[in-house]
């Protein structure tokens, strides 16, 4: 089945009929973690950095910002048996308007919040595609933890 | 580059606004407006009144009370917004397709065109912007240039990605230098063989202008909901995000960066009940 993971969505399976997939990250951010031993995957996108910028809609849907829909990634996984240090992780999307002066950084403070956090966590990347202005695709099949990103007009490809 | 015999053929290969489009923007842009009049235009057609009452009864500009009839529609939400809505029915005809060239699919277009008219109205109730009748429609129909050039990207798409990754162009640039001519361009030219109002064709054509020498508050609208939308992936194709932004163009309405999560914030609230008017019109 296809899962689809919209905009301040998150979702997670460890059903091998299943392929999680995220489409058009612009700015926002797309993170996903797969369990190779527990065949476990989970796929996030999140639009927002912080959720500091509305606590109540914060609450309400945690995978609207990265600070609070990162750690219910992780958690939503390890309730399905997924372990930290198997997980391999996968970023990508944190796309950016040609902006002279960062009026539109919101990807880049999406890209540094993930990195904060993980590395507050100890949690290593295995495979990033941030910036630019690209728009993103990625599609994860738990069957295999195969992970697909599609960039701009270019095709899928596999990148773990 | 295009010939302009070229570009002219393409355009007429569009179906064009009908008749009675062209006499609903003359009423949006009339001061005098005649709600018999436009109860009658949009009546005689049980299709789009089917369509509007389905609209207008939708949670995004629905009311407590069901609405049953043009007439009321009319009486409740405004001529214009009722206007606005049933234009968005011929806005569809040509963009609701897939675009292949910009790697769009069946109404992805469609949806980026939707979203973009519904956030220019939420910036201009955030930013008190003096009422534009015009910039809903021309939020809907901006990119209607893409849809003439689509057949065409896939023979030079090498060669326009290859000047926007060497990081110096933007997609319309990169456009113009390849075609000799941009989609915002070709839009105004769309614009103008249809007999749109120019207020209407200087939005479309100058949607990612800087335009210094204007104070048009529309403008800045227009392209704010466009980015807003590209940052949140809606229907963005293979040009992505390379397009400018200007400085002037958010100090024109007044508001800083800051603003703009919270402008996302409260667009994503309706982004599922635009799910549901995509396939309403």
């Amino acid at each position: 089945m296809e899962l689809i993971v919209g905009v301040g969505d998150m979702k997670v399976s460890n059903q091998p009929e299943d392929v999680i997939v995220t489409y058009s990250l612009g700015s926002c951010i797309g993170v996903a973690i797969y369990d190779p031993v527990a065949h476990v995957g989970g796929l996030l996108h999140y639009m927002l950095p912080e959720s500091s910028l509305d606590g109540n809609r914060a609450k309400r849907n945690p995978y609207m910002f990265g600070d609070t829909g990162i750690p219910a990634l992780f958690k939503s996984a390890y309730k399905l048996g997924a372990k930290k240090s198997r997980v391999k992780v996968v970023v990508a999307g944190g796309a950016q308007i040609l902006d002279q002066k960062g009026f539109f950084n919101i990807g880049k403070r999406n890209y540094l919040i993930l990195r904060k956090l993980f590395w507050k966590n100890n949690v290593m990347i295995d495979y990033e595609d941030v910036g630019g202005t690209y728009n993103r695709t990625i599609k994860m099949i738990i069957s295999d933890g195969s992970i697909w990103i599609k960039k701009g007009g270019e095709e899928y490809k596999r990148i773990c | 580059m295009l010939k302009l015999e070229e570009i002219e053929k393409r355009i007429k290969r569009l179906r064009p606004f009908p008749p009675v489009a062209s006499r609903m923007i003359e009423i949006l842009h009339s001061k005098e407006k005649d709600i018999k009049e436009v109860v009658r235009l949009i009546s005689y057609d049980p299709a789009i009144t089917g369509m509007l009452l389905r609209i207008c009864n939708s949670s995004l500009w629905g009311r407590a009370k069901k609405i049953g009839s043009v007439r009321q529609a009319v009486v409740q939400l405004g001529i214009d917004r009722v206007l606005n809505i049933v234009l968005m029915e011929f806005s569809s005809w040509n963009m609701k397709g897939s675009q292949s060239g910009y790697d769009l699919k069946e109404k992805e277009l469609w949806k980026h065109s939707i979203s973009s008219a519904i956030l220019s109205e939420q910036i201009s109730e955030m930013t008190a912007a003096e009422e534009d009748s015009f910039i809903f429609t021309a939020s809907l129909l901006k990119d209607i240039g893409k849809v003439v050039l689509n057949d065409l990207m896939d023979d030079y798409l090498e060669k326009i990605l290859a000047l926007v990754k060497s990081g110096d162009r933007s997609f319309v640039e990169a456009e113009r230098e390849i075609f000799g001519i941009d989609h915002p361009t070709l839009g105004g030219m769309v614009a103008r063989s249809w007999n749109l109002p120019s207020k209407m064709v200087y939005l479309i054509e100058n949607h990612h202008s800087e335009d210094l020498s204007s104070d048009d508050k529309s403008l800045s609208i227009l392209l704010l909901s466009d980015y807003i939308c590209m940052m949140l992936g809606i229907g963005v194709g293979l040009d992505g995000l390379a397009y400018r932004f200007y400085e002037y163009q958010l100090r024109r309405l007044n508001i800083t960066h800051k603003d703009i999560p919270e402008i996302m914030l409260r667009f994503y609230e309706k982004m599922g009940e635009i799910e549901k008017l995509i396939n309403l019109t």
